[in-house]
């Protein structure tokens, strides 16, 4: 049985992450996927947390039909472990990390696949476009007096 | 075997949304999903159009191990006959639609069951907290501009509101990405 790993944050779940998740998938028969817990998010990649709170993002993945196992990241050093511990024969991640020295020293233990990107679709992409929407909804544009924002950023945020 | 219907957008597919396909799965047997074309959506009156079209939900619903079949949801009309043709034993909807006669006229075909919606999590929450967040970041970065360009601040007013042109722009070039917020003292 071949057993493929990939990582990530897996936020606001979209079909570039699905597309990506499929095509792991069938890069053997097991898919494992871990998911970055939401300090590791915070801390070591761009600063911002996820909209979804850990538990959530994994429970969302383990709804995904390709994906059979989900563990957590917390750090950039626990991938030897983590092949070695689940007997992982490839790890797949999106082109943006193709070559990267956070995975390539992983050649010495397993295969390693980098797969491209569904062109336009990433969680940046949709928090922009919704953002983009949202200003450009009637009442906010051309003559309207702009949102004060102090007020708005003091309404109840549940994220 | 005991087959399930229910109906929805399935925008921006979210925790409440599985975890009602999955209680709605938990039911019988086999699941199906009437999922409303953009057509559809866009002549309900008030109704933003969906962020993501048809075929992408579709295929986000496909892929979701609880869902077996996905179907069109076209008309407001076409439930019994959608109950007929896939031979439904229960019709499930999240409770915001309790009693509505839209799903009670279904019940001499077949069973209606009203889930309850998990508290806090809609596809129109996620919108508004993703734009008070961006407005946020947004703000921050232009008092960080501020204090770079006078030094010093003793500026109390309100802070400028967003350049929506500026906040537009950001939707169109992809290798410009929100920045995160700074150390606030």
């Amino acid at each position: 049985m071949k057993r493929v790993l990939t990582y990530g944050t897996f936020d606001l779940l979209h079909w570039g992450h699905i597309r990506l998740l499929k095509r792991a998938r069938s890069l053997g028969d097991y898919l494992i996927v871990a998911a970055s817990t939401d300090d590791f998010a915070v801390e070591h990649k761009g600063g911002r947390a996820p909209y979804h709170q850990f538990e959530t993002r994994c429970d969302m993945l383990k709804a995904v039909r390709f994906v059979d196992l989900v563990i957590g990241e917390s750090t950039w050093e626990q991938k030897v472990d983590d092949i070695r511990r689940y007997h992982v024969d490839t790890v797949v991640m999106g082109g943006n990390w193709e070559g990267s020295p956070r995975f390539e020293y992983l050649r010495d233990y397993c295969e390693l696949i980098y797969l491209p990107r569904t062109e336009g679709v990433s969680t940046s992409q949709i928090r922009r476009d919704l953002l983009a929407d949202a200003v450009a909804l009637p009442g906010h544009g051309g003559h309207e007096p702009a949102p004060v924002t102090t007020r708005l950023t003091a309404l109840p945020r549940t994220a | 075997m005991k087959r399930i219907l229910t109906y929805g957008t399935f925008d921006l597919l979210h925790w409440g949304h599985i975890r009602l396909l999955k209680r709605a799965k938990a039911l019988g047997d086999y699941l199906v999903v009437g999922l409303s074309t953009d057509e559809f959506n866009e002549a309900k009156p008030g109704k933003q159009p969906s962020y993501h079209p048809y075929e992408v939900r579709k295929m986000m619903l496909e892929s979701l191990r609880y869902v077996d079949l996905v179907i069109p949801e076209a008309t407001w009309e076409q439930k019994s006959d959608d109950v007929t043709e896939h031979g439904i034993d229960v019709v499930v909807m999240g409770s915001d639609w309790k009693n509505s006669p839209r799903f009670e006229y279904l019940r001499p075909a077949c069973e209606v069951v009203y889930l309850d919606r998990t508290e806090g999590t809609s596809t129109s929450d996620i919108r508004r907290d993703l734009l008070f967040e961006a407005i946020e970041y947004r703000r921050q970065d232009q008092q960080q501009a501020q204090f770079g360009q006078r030094g010093s601040q003793h500026d109390d007013a309100a802070p400028p509101p967003p350049s929506t042109a500026r906040l537009r722009a950001l939707g169109t070039d992809p290798e410009t990405a929100l920045p995160p917020p700074p150390d606030r003292d």
